[in-house]
């Protein structure tokens, strides 16, 4: 366990080194989320300036996709790419066979990456946001902590489902494209694009029954207050319930693509 | 002649190479229906919610949209490899075979570097074209369809352009140019929707040394009945002009930057 952990740390710092090697990709990845909270800002104000809002508020939108935003940045995980290039390059038999798991260097390689992006990108979103826009604070310390506990089950939710879709690249040949498919899935089912709210009620249905709204959406919804106090465990059972049968899944799918593994390089 | 008969068998070898992987050219394809469609039913359902914005009602909102991804997905199957590319070839020297060949050095690189990939957006923004052509209430006359014809040509211009112009540098600098990341961040987060709902200064930028709204917002306003923006209403017919004179800045910064070239491959 100790030897775990100091291996992750020394993995973090090695990936945080690498990080700011490359301060242009630091000063485009600060000016990209600058410029997606200005988008958003922008959107936001000329829909709501219409007036057909409901129940929902121009700082109650804007302090969703801004919280949504830094989570995606924290989250900012991509299995698929990572594993991917692993089974092209055929790095993957080498990794497989040292004496760390596989599993934790991709998550510590990633965490580095999550802990810079959020240092670059997401603090400066936060600041602007906070003195330009005004975000809403949370509505008690309590709700403050079970919206971190909530975010925290979320991002493991997140973690789980992109391993699951990263596995189909052992069996395909390429796997840029699943990158693409796991973005499609989280902005139709997960409300990273719009809050769920805002969703026709047969959507809002289909999105119940799947565990995509559990990253972002149930999270948000806790630090909003839209799920009334009494219902705020129940959701939580349902992301530990959901991290529960996503586990077992990426734990059987594993040891099937384990099997299936064809290294081409090397 | 000649020349468009050579590029038309470069890429037509291109093809043939990417088709040797049919799974992962038609995975592909499938990813990219799936996360345009997916984004233009949110941006659909956003404006849907609220009736309009800055004006644009849904259907509108998705014709400036699917124009814009239609342009842009024009422009980019010729310009975004070599765009991409531009840091590799100054570092690695490949750019000198560009020099040796019997044809245009530019048209050469274009060429070899085509990105057939983009069929899959051209698909799905035809879908939304015709999807969103059938529910707005313009009157289809042979002159709105040409016009209709033109402002997707000068708007594959005008993106090809502006690509070409802002990731050139890179020749130079030998790196990925924080110009061409500016160009990506702009026309990836703030172009998607009608420019007016941004503040006065933003539109006069994008109407001046930036005109990214001379690739929708200006020219679909002739076929809405519309005339918005802050300069006077002939802005909503310039763009042919824009994009002529954004060929010959090109050209001007093509030649520029190449006539000091000095390789640095082996």
């Amino acid at each position: 366990m100790v030897y775990s952990i100091k291996l992750y740390t020394q993995i973090i710092a090695k990936e945080a080194q690498r990080f700011f090697t490359y301060r242009v990709n630091i000063l485009s990845g600060c000016l990209t989320a600058l410029f997606m909270l200005g988008a958003r800002y922008a959107l936001w104000a000329a829909l709501f300036a219409a007036g057909n809002a409901g129940q929902s508020s121009l700082a109650e939108t804007m302090t969703y996709f801004v919280i949504c935003d830094i989570i995606m940045i924290w989250l900012a995980s991509s299995y698929g790419n990572t594993i991917g290039e692993d089974i092209r390059s055929g790095d993957i038999a080498q990794k497989l066979i040292k004496p760390c798991s596989y599993h934790l260097m991709l998550v510590s390689s990633f965490h580095a990456t999550s802990m810079t992006s959020t240092l670059t990108r997401a603090l400066p979103m936060f600041i602007i946001a906070v003195i330009f826009i005004g975000l809403l604070p949370p509505a008690s310390v309590v709700t403050l902590f079970v919206f971190l506990l909530s975010v925290i089950l979320g991002a493991v939710i997140y973690s789980l489902i992109d391993l699951i879709i990263s596995y189909t690249a052992f069996w395909l040949t390429d796997y840029w494209c699943l990158s693409w498919f796991k973005r499609a899935l989280f902005v139709l089912f997960g409300g990273l694009a719009l809050p769920l709210w805002f969703y026709p009620g047969w959507l809002y249905e289909v999105c119940k029954y799947l565990p995509f709204q559990y990253t972002i959406y149930t999270p948000l919804a806790v630090y909003l207050g839209r799920i009334p106090s009494g219902q705020v465990v129940f959701s939580i059972a349902l992301q530990l319930l959901w991290i529960c049968i996503l586990f077992l899944l990426e734990r059987i799918i594993w040891m099937y693509a384990k099997h299936k593994m064809t290294v081409q390089g090397g | 002649m000649h020349t468009f008969l050579l590029f038309c068998k470069i890429v037509k070898y291109r093809f043939r190479s990417i088709i040797e992987y049919p799974g992962a050219f038609i995975g592909g394809l499938a990813a990219q229906w799936l996360a345009y469609g997916i984004e233009m039913m949110m941006l659909f359902l956003i404006v849907w919610n609220f009736g309009t914005l800055a004006g644009w009602v849904p259907e509108e909102v998705i014709f400036l949209y699917a124009l814009w991804l239609l342009s842009y997905a024009i422009a980019a199957s010729f310009t975004f490899n070599i765009c991409r590319n531009f840091p590799q070839m100054a570092i690695n020297g490949s750019l000198d075979e560009a020099f040796i060949r019997p044809m245009s050095p530019i048209v050469y690189l274009i060429a070899t570097t085509y990105n057939l990939g983009y069929i899959s957006h051209i698909m799905i923004t035809t879908a939304a074209l015709i999807f969103s052509i059938s529910r707005l209430t313009v009157v289809w006359s042979v002159l709105n369809w040409f016009w209709l014809f033109l402002l997707i040509i000068t708007g594959a211009v005008i993106q090809g352009c502006m690509m070409l112009i802002c990731d050139m540098p890179a020749l130079r600098t030998r790196s990925q140019s924080p110009t061409g990341m500016f160009f990506w961040d702009v026309n990836w987060w703030l172009i998607q929707y009608p420019i007016s709902i941004y503040p006065r200064p933003v539109q006069l930028l994008f109407t001046s040394i930036l005109p990214f709204g001379f690739i929708g917002f200006y020219p679909v306003q002739v076929l809405l009945g519309k005339q918005e923006g802050i300069l006077p209403e002939i802005t909503i017919w310039l763009s042919p002009v824009v994009a002529v004179m954004l060929i010959f800045i090109t050209v001007l910064c093509w030649r520029g930057l190449t006539s000091r070239y000095e390789s640095a491959g082996t």
